[in-house]
């Protein structure tokens, strides 16, 4: 059953009895970031846009948590305060209950090390001039995770559990002689093989085919078994999230309208704006039984 | 939807960026402009190989000390000197052969530092941005519009004759503004993209982005610049030696045409004059044909239109 809640916001919320025993991973507390031009030469004050209006969710450890709204909407803009390529502005991001913008040099060092981030395009997120092997090692470096022999053997098995088997012939390969699915399963396993805890996967599949998505969303299924990692899953696609995410939130021009169960929230949709969302979806079956009477190919069959 | 075995079918593409690079030679090949660069470039690194033949047949060939002892005047070519003899007697022939290496030297180091010295400023001052980017942009704005020639001739004329690595050591010091502000600007394009973003989620500090993300992503223009380089130093080199200010140990082509001048041959010895001053412009030139065909190949706009195809 859903208990219907007030949200400050007047968001719809409502929260689920599953999962509520598991401790908070990742909190954001009335995170607001706001993207400012630079002012002009003549002292008139730039442009602002409001990416995030005081939008508060937190993740529980081992859930996949999904963030869905359309293009614009801020929701990589939360996926960034997590990782801390962005700082926000007002409010706190909380990881584990530690207030990220307090870490910083080395202490932020072993904090990356548990929080890690998979990219939207694979063809903007590998190094061009780096091989497979490069880019995978690199954490593996950086965070001195395995002795200088057996790097080998941890990028090997990074590699086989995202999907590129044998691994031995992806290593050298430069990302130009690899498929876009191929490069995204490099990219999740540079971001897999240090074992994070926290994952922000930002639309990872938006820019590959849809054959390929499903097999991106088992392996980050998979991995979120094998690692026990809390996932945040950002994405523009309501049917991804019902099939990935345990909840989602919906969120639209910075602010989060409505959060629940995924299920929950796809069938009883609260929001106006989550049923338009919902509208919006391509349905497969629906369009072919209302063409049904028009069927070009078979008047071409009979005409000829 | 491909299996594993598929995929490495239609993908069994030979390791390594070997097939980047020999795309990237086949169409530099291709071009006229590279070719003939490349292959005037070769003759004169065969020159410069050859400088050191002469002075082992007979002393009189060294370029600097040997002098025919027949000869006290310049002479037209002949059997024993193919180019003719100096005023003293000196061969022209390996003067011309030691000045190509010595061109070659004085051009590739003065450009090396100059593009190390550039690429490394450019890439601290675009990626650190902010008060570093000012400063580090406003230094190179003051040492850019300060003409070379004029300031390394000041300084010759105030500390005496200055040896030829000095001289090059200046070239580069005067001459990086211009490359860090093309690397500067080429690492303001990647800062923000997201491989340089993945790695800093990764945990990567900033020197390792700077040396294993940036880097080898503005090298290749880096060594772009380098054939531009080469060319204006070379040319610098020459002006110095031939007004008077080069290295008088060395034989440079500027020292030749300045031994031609200074003993009045302007105009009475055309076998003299004329050699280091081809010399000079040919190479140059090369150098500059190999880095317009160099451009054409690292620049996809630049590419055409077939290629797509």
């Amino acid at each position: 059953m859903d208990l219907l809640e007030p949200h400050p916001q007047g968001a719809v919320l409502r929260t689920s009895i599953m999962k509520t025993d598991s401790p908070i991973a990742v909190e954001l507390v009335e995170a607001t970031k706001i993207f400012r031009t630079k002012k002009t030469f003549f002292g008139r004050s730039g442009e602002q846009v409001t990416a995030l209006d005081r939008v508060s969710f937190s993740i529980r450890q081992g859930e996949i948590f999904g963030l869905v709204g359309e293009s614009g909407s801020g929701k990589t803009t939360a996926g960034r305060l997590i990782v801390k390529l962005d700082e926000p502005d007002s409010g706190k991001v909380l990881v584990d209950g530690v207030n990220l913008s307090e870490i910083r040099g080395h202490k932020m060092k072993r904090f990356r090390r548990r929080i890690q981030m998979i990219f939207q395009d694979p063809y903007q997120s590998l190094n061009p001039y780096l091989s497979v092997y490069q880019t995978v090692c690199e954490p593996v470096v950086i965070h001195r995770l395995a002795a200088p022999q057996k790097r080998l053997e941890t990028v090997v098995s990074a590699l086989s559990q995202v999907g590129l088997t044998p691994p031995e012939d992806y290593l050298f390969r430069y990302p130009h002689q690899l498929s876009g699915g191929q490069r995204q399963r490099v990219a999740i396993a540079r971001s897999t093989v240090l074992n994070p805890e926290i994952i922000v996967a930002d639309e990872p599949t938006s820019m590959l085919d849809a054959s390929i998505s499903i097999q991106i969303f088992n392996i980050l299924v998979r991995l979120k078994q094998n690692l026990n990692a809390t996932f945040l899953f950002i994405t523009h696609s309501l049917a991804a999230a019902l099939y990935l995410c345990d909840r989602i939130a919906v969120i639209r021009k910075g602010k989060i309208v409505e959060m629940g169960p995924a299920k929950a929230i796809i069938r009883k949709p609260e929001h106006p704006y989550t049923r338009e969302l919902i509208r919006s979806q391509p349905r497969f079956r629906k369009k072919t039984e209302q063409r049904g009477s028009f069927r070009p190919w078979e008047n071409g069959a009979t005409s000829s | 939807m491909k299996t594993g075995n598929e995929q490495r079918d239609t993908l069994a593409a030979p390791a390594g960026r070997r097939d980047w690079l020999a795309g990237g030679w086949a169409l530099f090949w291709e071009n006229p402009i590279g070719k003939i660069g490349l292959i005037l470039m070769a003759c004169f690194a065969l020159m410069a190989a050859a400088s050191f033949v002469p002075p082992l047949l007979d002393p009189m060939y060294h370029p600097m000390h040997g002098v025919d002892p027949e000869i006290s005047h310049a002479t037209g070519p002949s059997a024993a000197h193919w180019l003719g003899t100096d005023f003293i007697g000196r061969d022209i022939l390996s003067q011309l052969l030691a000045g190509a290496r010595i061109a070659f030297m004085v051009g590739l180091s003065a450009a090396f530092m100059s593009i190390f010295f550039g690429t490394l400023i450019g890439m601290i001052s675009g990626y650190a941005g902010r008060f570093v980017d000012t400063l580090l942009m406003r230094i190179a704005d003051m040492v850019m519009v300060m003409p070379t020639l004029l300031v390394v001739l000041i300084l010759s004329s105030l500390f005496g004759q200055l040896r030829i690595w000095t001289i090059v050591l200046l070239i580069a010091l005067f001459r990086w503004p211009g490359v860090s502000r093309v690397i500067r600007a080429q690492t303001l394009t990647l800062k923000h993209r997201p491989f340089i973003e993945a790695a800093r989620v990764t945990g990567a500090s900033h020197l390792r982005i700077i040396f294993r993300h940036i880097f080898p992503n503005v090298l290749p223009l880096a060594l772009l610049y380098m054939t531009f380089r080469v060319t204006s130093a070379i040319i610098i080199e020459a002006a110095l030696a031939f007004l008077g200010f080069g290295d008088p140990g060395t034989v440079s082509w500027g020292m030749m045409l300045q031994w031609v001048w200074k003993t009045g041959h302007m105009f009475q010895a055309p076998y003299w004059l004329l050699p280091p001053g081809i010399c000079i412009s040919l190479l140059t030139l090369s150098f500059y044909m190999l880095g317009r065909a160099m451009e054409e190949v690292l620049d996809p706009r630049l590419r055409k239109e077939g290629e797509s195809e």
